[in-house]
């Protein structure tokens, strides 16, 4: 029965979808076409969205890459947003996690020597790596999250390395606040420096240089920091029992 | 032409309502949730591709970009749908350890 | 320049949801103290915010960039108004949640102010994508509330609204990318300037899966089925914030989409049968529930379905009993989920059938008394107004057969709420312990709120007089 049900939902939602994107070209686009309306002034430009980005997202916000541009900077706020989502599952998983805390954690086979001595050896290198992704984030592709999610997996390989270990649960919490204070507080000193939330007030210094795109890096570091504590704490809730 | 990108795109996001639907094994449910959640990045990515553009990095080589945006907001879309997961497989932990199973019947009959 | 930036009424919360752990390590006591003074803080911005919106339309530019190049939070009267509600009615709700014992209480009191965060991101922001990560924000902070107490009932109602909430946010997402992909913008009022550059076809798909989305979020049929057993298994300060904050920013989110984006006139009734479709869903089923909890959660469905409804009927006075039913339903649904959680806790039971006598205690049956007269429209308190505008507007534009309905469900209403009245104020009960102060203040103070706008109601009819801007695709 439900089964029906699902089929012919999905079926409709299929076909009323299908057509939908019919009419949306893929590929054949010209970015430039589609002037957009300054809602606060009120006027119709021949300006569009995307192709201002790419013509003056570098003068703009000092960024080389764009999309690091677009989302650390003119859409700044969405990842205010997105740390928040990720800051809330953390918290979340580690709230729904508490009670099995206690519980005593089951019996593990110990992984054999090659697995622990070469966690242990990888372990600087990948946060390390991750480090530099999001140190980079405003030059090369990657960024904040990317960089984060490295620096969880280099945890993630002792939790599976050595059965025992466990991150420190205070440790993970003040990164992670110290973090999301950074990237709060960074945007509130805009608002009191330019008047606008989130107001990119450093200097923007050379393109394609590690120190320039004024508050880029910073907040990249911050949500770098925060991402990969946040990530290795729900490694850590999920892992759950500890003694 | 057909866009196949965006057909195999709707054709994931259907199939993981199907399997939402359908299914009721809790892992598969959340399998499917992914699915729909996978189907959407697809789909957003696809809708900024320029024909002949190349990542919006800047570099001197090349003039022709494809839409930074989607790829944006394709990267808030993904940091999102892995939190939702994060907690969705927690709550299933959570109703496995009070009930020890994870097919919705037993656990509504648990309930009972 | 701005007097009063409306984006500290995001940044303040979220700065001490970070700050929260630091000050967990040092004291557990003072915690609950910070969240109260954060969120009266924060009402405190929301009234001075609301006050500037009345001249004139708030745009705050974030990042510097004009829109729709950067985000920008736009604050019309409404949008002020409603934020405003959502600050007041966390304010009060966080007073009950100081009683919350069960650990861990840092991640309950995060998680409080960061639904709060949330549904006044999702109230202020003028940027669709940026909407949709507010949605995402209140909801995910939702899902954690729900499961906060940890047994069966929390997960299995936790689950349902993670399933039918990730299905919501899906068709958000697909709504947003057939917009962009034919306008290239996400600005909202950008959108609304150039939608006829949309193909028509794609234009209904688009509004369709937006509506869906953001209906999971306001409690529409068919997409409410995890509204029951959330609230019924969530702790009682979460449902009553559900009720009054999440429920009400998503309202207004679909409000939103329906005339600040899409000012569609020729397919309201789309959304009036929608809101029928709830109202009876709601009622009807709320009349057969024995658990206290679940007959609340299913009466706000259905409220949710009347506040629908005459946001579908579309005319100014309509719409204004939208408005008012959103005001009246936050503080009087508030009161009785508080209310409920004493009972419950009182009487140690769910059962409506084992609570008599619980209202004698005036300091409990005098608030529940209002609450519940408001609910089903009595004329001297709020509840009456937005009932009666949403009857009118309909009667004026001639939907006979809907306001039969309406009345039918509004009757189905009051025969389940008498039969709670009578027995919780039948004599011969047992003796229960009398409630603290942080549930009578709460209850007192909504009451309070409830009495005072419903017995002189004028100033709320002032700033209902924007809703003709709003309606013409005005902020």
């Amino acid at each position: 029965m439900k089964r029906i049900l699902g089929g012919v939902i999905a079926v409709l939602i299929f076909i009323v979808l299908a057509l939908a994107f019919v009419h949306i070209p893929f590929g054949n686009i010209d970015l430039a076409e589609y002037h957009y309306y300054n809602p606060v002034d009120n006027e119709h430009t021949q300006d569009s969205v995307p192709q201002h980005y790419l013509d003056e997202g570098k003068k703009e916000t000092g960024s080389t890459n764009i999309v690091t541009a677009v989302v650390v900077d003119y859409r700044g706020f969405d990842t205010l947003g997105e740390v928040t989502v990720l800051f809330l599952a953390s918290t979340g998983v580690g709230s729904i996690m508490y009670i099995f805390e206690k519980e005593k954690r089951r019996k593990v086979r110990r992984a054999n020597a090659v697995v622990e001595t070469a966690s242990k050896l990888l372990f600087g290198f990948i946060i390390l790596f991750g480090a530099y992704i999001f140190v980079h984030g405003h030059l090369t592709p990657g960024g904040g999250f990317p960089g984060g999610a490295v620096i969880a997996s280099s945890f993630l390989l002792l939790y599976l390395a050595y059965p025992r270990f466990h991150a420190e649960h205070k440790n993970l919490n003040i990164a992670e606040s110290l973090a999301g204070l950074t990237f709060v507080g960074v945007g509130i000193l805009g608002l009191f420096l330019a008047g606008y939330f989130l107001y990119n007030f450093l200097p923007f210094g050379l393109p394609t240089y590690l120190f320039s795109a004024g508050v880029i890096p910073v907040i990249y570091v911050a949500v770098g920091v925060k991402v990969g504590s946040e990530l290795t704490g729900i490694v850590d809730a999920m892992m759950g029992v500890r003694e | 032409m057909i866009p196949y990108y965006y057909l195999a795109s709707v054709a994931l996001i259907v199939i993981g309502i199907y399997i939402v639907i359908a299914k009721k094994n809790l892992i598969k449910i959340i399998i499917g949730l992914d699915m729909m959640d996978t189907g959407v990045n697809l789909l957003l990515i696809s809708i900024g591709y320029v024909k002949g553009g190349t990542a919006p990095i800047e570099n001197g080589n090349y003039t022709l970009y494809v839409d930074p945006i989607p790829q944006a907001l394709v990267l808030t879309a993904i940091v999102i749908g892995v939190s939702v997961m994060a907690l969705a497989l927690s709550i299933v932990i959570g109703l496995y350890k009070n009930t020890g199973s994870l097919e919705l019947d037993e656990i509504r009959r648990e309930r009972k | 320049m701005i007097a009063v930036h409306p984006v500290l009424l995001i940044a303040i919360p979220l700065f001490f949801a970070f700050l929260l752990p630091l000050i967990g390590l040092f004291s557990k006591k003072v915690l609950k103290y910070v969240v109260t003074g954060t969120i009266a803080l924060n009402t405190i911005i929301a009234l001075l915010v609301f006050r500037e919106a009345l001249n004139s339309p708030i745009f705050d530019i974030l990042g510097g960039f004009k829109p729709p190049l950067g985000i920008v939070l736009m604050v019309g009267p409404l949008g002020g108004f409603i934020a405003l509600i959502i600050n007041m009615a966390g304010l009060i709700i966080s007073i009950y949640g100081m009683e919350m014992k069960k650990e861990p209480l840092v991640k309950y009191y995060m998680l409080s102010l960061l639904l709060l965060m949330g549904a006044n991101g999702m109230v202020l922001t003028g940027d669709l994508f940026n909407l949709f990560v507010f949605l995402e924000v209140t909801s995910i902070a939702s899902y954690g509330l729900a499961a906060y107490n940890k047994d069966l009932k929390g997960f299995e109602g936790a689950l349902k609204y993670v399933i039918l909430g990730s299905i919501g946010s899906t068709f958000v997402l697909i709504g947003i990318a057939l917009i962009y992909s034919q306008l290239r913008t996400l600005n909202m009022l950008d959108i609304a300037t150039r939608l006829n550059e949309m193909d028509p076809y794609v234009k209904i798909v688009a509004f369709t899966s937006l509506f869906l989305g953001f209906g999971v979020e306001a409690e529409m049929f068919p997409l409410n089925t995890w509204v029951p057993e959330t609230y019924d298994g969530a702790p009682h300060s979460v449902s009553a914030m559900f009720a009054s904050m999440s429920a009400k920013a998503g309202i207004f989110a679909l409000a939103r989409v329906i005339f600040t984006i899409f000012a569609f006139t020729n397919y309201l009734w789309f959304v009036v049968i929608m809101g029928v479709l709830t109202v009876f869903f709601g009622e009807i089923i709320a009349y057969a529930q024995r658990d206290i909890k679940r007959m609340l959660a299913y009466s706000s469905i259905g409220q949710m379905g009347m506040i629908l409804m005459g946001l579908g009927i579309g005319t100014t006075m309509a719409v204004e009993g939208a408005f008012f039913q959103m005001f009246s339903h936050a503080m009087a649904k508030a009161l009785l989920f508080i209310a409920a959680g004493y009972m419950i806790y009182a009487t140690q039971t769910e059962k409506m059938s084992e609570m008599k006598g619980i209202g004698r205690n005036p300091l409990i049956g005098i608030p529940l008394l209002i609450g519940i007269l408001s609910i089903l429209g009595m004329p001297p308190f709020i509840g009456f107004y937005g009932k009666f505008y949403i009857l009118m507007g309909g009667f004026s534009e001639g939907y006979y057969a809907i306001i039969a309905l309406f009345l039918a469900a509004s009757l189905v209403e009051v025969a389940y709420y008498a039969r709670f009245i009578k027995i919780a104020f039948e004599g011969g009960g047992k003796r229960y312990p009398s409630p603290k102060a942080t549930v009578y203040i709460p209850l007192l103070l909504f009451a309070v709120i409830i009495v005072i706008f419903g017995v002189y109601p004028k100033p709320i009819f002032e700033i209902l007089s924007h809703v003709t801007t709003f309606l013409t695709g005005g902020v």
